[in-house]
């Protein structure tokens, strides 16, 4: 099976075509909003970060920007600093360099004549990027190509009987063709990290799965926090979710049957093939974003209650098996696989409409997050700002 | 007769309903092949869990044929499973 793609330089492919604008630290973010708001087909990215962070969360807020700019999806970049903050031009231009050798530019506002300076400096580079962007051609891709993120958010039951299943059925053919499928959301593995370590494809991927569950758990224990009072949320609980360990026995079926290859830290790039597990929040945004960063050319987000998430960077299906939620909000909402709780469609069959979906979403297809620029962004870190 | 829930795996020792459940409805699911009904004793949402074994409060209740928390006291089959009666452990 084949999508139309963007093959890049560094050997990555792309199911987008971004001109990305980014501000180095949020301080700047003004900046870079105005420049990707002047210049057409630009897009915003926003970081959250940049600035008064421990080095072990700066080097994570680092590793995960530089992934979102390396992801195939990105033509190339501006990023838009302030000048003073902590991470400075040079982290980012190596940062990035490691990652890919795709066009990058910076500019500091307090070295650039203020806000209508910098403004004016960065639209001309953007206005050059996309310039080059639009000579890039979509081509022929295989599977094998893609790197499909698994995600779920606002979940209720029908995502463990439905659209997690649905998905587990998807991600296994995107497997079997060659290609690569990754689970995350760490916390939402307690309760079914056995199931996970008998999936590893050799006892040291699995254990190392197992681990990162238990180590998960034990992180917040350690100062005195149950991962259990934050997760089921109210609304997973109102809607039938009982414990974490019904949720989690219900998210993993996202990542179907097949043995896990590798286990990857938080936003680290996917360099394997096959399906992968990365030991990431169960924020649905951070876990989304560290997915992209990763890698991830399209997300694929099951929800039971509906949510608008997206990124900048690859395009977020929402699916759900809740026949309700996809009445209600079907202006946030992608693929209805609610016809397998009611026994008049299988499990199997909606996975082949799903991979069909996903390989015209590849090929270029908007999904509702982008038609409603839902450019969402966080970044996790251990310590508070310091 | 209609079926209004879902069993999951075999060992799972409650079912979720797929229709608003009302104290006194039947509700229908399939098990290996075969239709099992049983009666709701009380009202139970939709998409939430029905026991269709007795437990006695400790035990270990299943879903997705996997373990999903311990009851917090005694409940019967027909009975709707939730935070009142199921938790992650003992002390909950």
């Amino acid at each position: 099976m084949k999508f139309k793609g963007y093959r890049r330089s560094d050997g990555r492919v792309g199911v987008r075509n971004h001109v990305v604008v980014m501000p180095g630290v949020t301080c700047a973010a003004v900046a870079a909003k105005k420049i990707a708001a002047t210049v057409p087909g630009a897009v915003y990215m926003h970081n959250p970060n940049g600035c008064a962070q421990t080095p072990r969360d700066t080097a994570i807020t680092l590793n995960i920007l530089s992934g979102m700019i390396a992801n195939g999806n990105v033509y190339g970049a501006l990023i838009v600093g302030l000048g003073c903050e902590t991470i400075q031009e040079e982290m980012y231009v190596e940062a990035v360099a490691q990652k890919t050798d795709k066009p990058l530019h910076y500019i500091a506002l307090q070295k650039s004549g203020g806000l209508k300076g910098t403004v004016d400096s960065g639209v001309k580079i953007v206005q050059e990027l996309i310039q080059g962007a639009e000579i890039c051609r979509r081509v022929d891709c295989d599977l094998s190509d893609l790197i499909l993120g698994l995600e779920c958010g606002g979940s209720d039951p029908t995502s463990g009987f439905s659209a997690n299943s649905v998905l587990g059925a998807a991600s296994d053919a995107v497997v079997d063709s060659g290609g690569t499928a990754v689970l995350t959301e760490t916390p939402e593995a307690i309760g079914a990290e056995h199931i996970l370590r008998e999936r590893g494809a050799t006892p040291e991927v699995g254990q190392r799965i197992y681990d990162a569950v238990k180590n998960n758990e034990k992180l917040f224990l350690d100062l005195g926090m149950d991962v259990r009072s934050a997760n089921p949320s109210p609304g997973n609980k109102a809607s039938g979710i009982t414990t974490l360990e019904e949720k989690s026995l219900g998210c993993i079926h996202k990542a179907g049957a097949r043995p896990f290859t590798e286990s990857y830290s938080y936003g680290d790039m996917i360099d394997k093939k096959g399906l992968m597990f990365m030991d990431t929040t169960a924020y649905d945004v951070c876990s989304t974003v560290a997915k992209v960063a990763g890698g991830a050319q399209v997300v694929v987000f099951t929800t039971g209650m509906g949510t608008p998430v997206g990124t900048a960077v690859a395009p977020v299906i929402k699916m759900t098996g809740n026949r309700d939620t996809y009445k209600n909000l079907e202006d946030i909402l992608d693929f209805d696989s609610s016809a397998s709780i009611y026994g008049e469609k299988t499990t199997e069959e909606l996975g082949g409409e799903l991979l069909e979906y996903i390989l015209r979403v590849a090929s270029g297809e908007r999904v509702k997050a982008e038609i409603n620029e839902a450019f969402d962004m966080a970044i996790n870190q251990f310590a508070s700002y310091c | 007769m209609k079926i209004n829930g879902i069993y999951s795996k075999p060992g799972d020792t409650v079912v979720t309903v797929t229709d608003q459940t009302h104290a006194g409805d039947v509700v229908s699911y399939t098990s290996e092949g075969q239709q099992v009904t049983f009666v709701a004793v009380n009202d139970v949402p939709k998409f939430h869990k029905m026991a269709i074994e007795p437990k006695k409060k400790g035990e270990t209740v299943k879903k997705y044929g996997e373990r999903i928390g311990v009851a917090l006291k005694d409940f019967a089959p027909g009975e709707h499973v939730h935070t009142h009666n199921l938790g992650s452990r003992e002390e909950d």
